[in-house]
C-alpha cells in the first residue's frame, strides 16, 4: 500500500495495515489522541514529511486525513497493533521497482529501507511496521498486562 | 620524466582527482531528496540506472562530478556537488608532493582524511582525493563541523 504524509511518500506491505479510520473516529485520552482497534486504545502520531518532527497526532487537525493502524506479527503468531498513524492518502500501489539507499546516507534509526518508482514514474521510500516502530521507538511504550495504552511520555 | 593527468575541483579549497576517479560530469540530472539523512548525503542521483549518493558540501550547486569508489561495493559510484566544473591537468612527477606540507588552516580541513597523496598546483599543495574514503563515517562527520 502507498501512504502520503505531505511531500513523503511510502510504500509498506498491504497486510501490516489492519485498519483505516477517519478523523472523526479519533478520541482523546489526557493529551493523547487515540483511536480503538479490537477494544484497546491505539495511539495515534504524527510526522512531518522531512521525518524531522515526530509526535502525536493533533486531534484539532486531522481535517482531510486518514488514521492507519500499523500490524505486524508477532512470534507467537497473532497481529500486534501498537501505534497508528495520521496519514494524507491512502492508496493501492501496483508491482514497483525497488532500488535501495546507500546505507551510509542513511541516520541510524531510519524507517527508509529502500527506493521505488511506481508505475506513474513517481519515487517513493519502502519502509515497514518494524521500521517504523524502531523510528517512533521514543513516543511507543512496551504494552504491558496493567495498561492497555502503551504510550511513553 | 613521466606525466600525470589529474583533475582539479574547487570546493573551499583546491582538490584533485586521480583520472580513474572521474567518471562523467553530470550538469542536469535528475535528483531525488532523501529524508533524515547524514547533512552533507542527503540526495540521490539517478544516474545509468542506478541511484547514487550525493556528497554535497556547498549551497545548491547543480553541477555533479561521478566518481568512482574502487574497493567499496556497496557503494561504487558517488557523486560530488561543485559550483565550477573540474579542470583537467596534467603534472609532472616532481609536482607530487612528499607529504601534505600545509598551513594551519589547510590541515584541519577534513578532505585530508581522504588524500592519498598531494600534488603541487600552481604553487599550492593540493590533496589528491581518494573518491572510497569520502564514504568513510568520521570524514563525513568532519565536513558537517568543519
Amino acid at each position: 500500500m502507498g501512504i502520503r504524509l505531505g511531500a513523503l511518500y511510502l510504500a509498506l506491505p498491504g497486510d501490516q495495515i489492519s485498519q483505516i479510520n477517519l478523523p472523526n473516529d479519533l478520541q482523546r485520552h489526557l493529551n493523547m489522541p487515540y483511536i480503538t482497534l479490537a477494544g484497546r486504545r491505539i495511539p495515534v502520531l504524527q510526522v512531518d514529511d522531512q521525518l524531522s518532527q515526530v509526535r502525536a497526532a493533533d486531534p484539532h487537525a486531522t481535517a482531510g486525513h486518514y488514521i492507519i493502524s500499523l500490524a505486524y506479527a508477532d512470534a507467537s503468531g497473532p497481529l500486534v497493533t501498537r501505534f497508528a498513524l495520521q496519514v494524507d492518502a491512502v492508496q493501492k500501489l501496483a508491482e514497483l521497482h525497488h532500488y535501495p539507499i546507500p546505507t551510509l546516507m542513511q541516520r541510524p534509526n531510519s524507517p527508509l529501507l529502500g527506493l521505488f518508482t511506481d508505475q506513474a514514474q513517481q519515487q517513493g521510500f519502502v519502509t515497514d511496521v518494524q521500521a517504523l516502530e524502531r523510528f517512533f521507538n521514543h513516543l511507543i511504550e512496551t504494552p504491558c498486562d496493567d495498561h492497555d495504552y502503551p504510550l511513553a511520555g | 620524466m613521466t606525466t600525470t593527468t589529474l583533475w582539479r575541483v574547487e570546493l573551499d579549497r583546491p582538490l584533485a582527482l586521480l583520472e580513474p576517479s572521474v567518471v562523467e560530469l553530470v550538469t542536469d540530472g535528475k535528483e531525488l531528496r532523501v529524508p533524515y539523512c547524514q547533512t552533507v548525503l542527503q540526495s540521490l542521483l539517478w544516474w545509468r540506472g542506478q541511484w547514487i549518493p550525493i556528497l554535497r558540501t556547498t549551497g545548491h550547486s547543480p553541477t555533479l562530478l561521478v566518481m568512482r569508489a574502487l574497493n567499496r561495493p556497496d557503494c561504487p559510484y558517488i557523486a560530488l556537488a561543485m559550483a565550477k566544473a573540474p579542470q583537467r591537468c596534467t603534472v609532472t612527477d616532481q609536482a607530487f608532493a612528499p607529504a601534505l606540507a600545509l598551513d594551519a588552516a589547510d590541515a584541519q580541513s577534513p578532505w585530508h582524511h581522504c588524500a592519498l597523496s598531494a600534488v603541487d598546483i600552481e604553487s599550492r599543495i593540493v590533496p589528491i582525493i581518494d573518491p572510497a574514503l569520502c564514504l568513510d563515517e568520521a570524514f563525513l562527520e568532519g565536513l558537517v563541523t568543519a
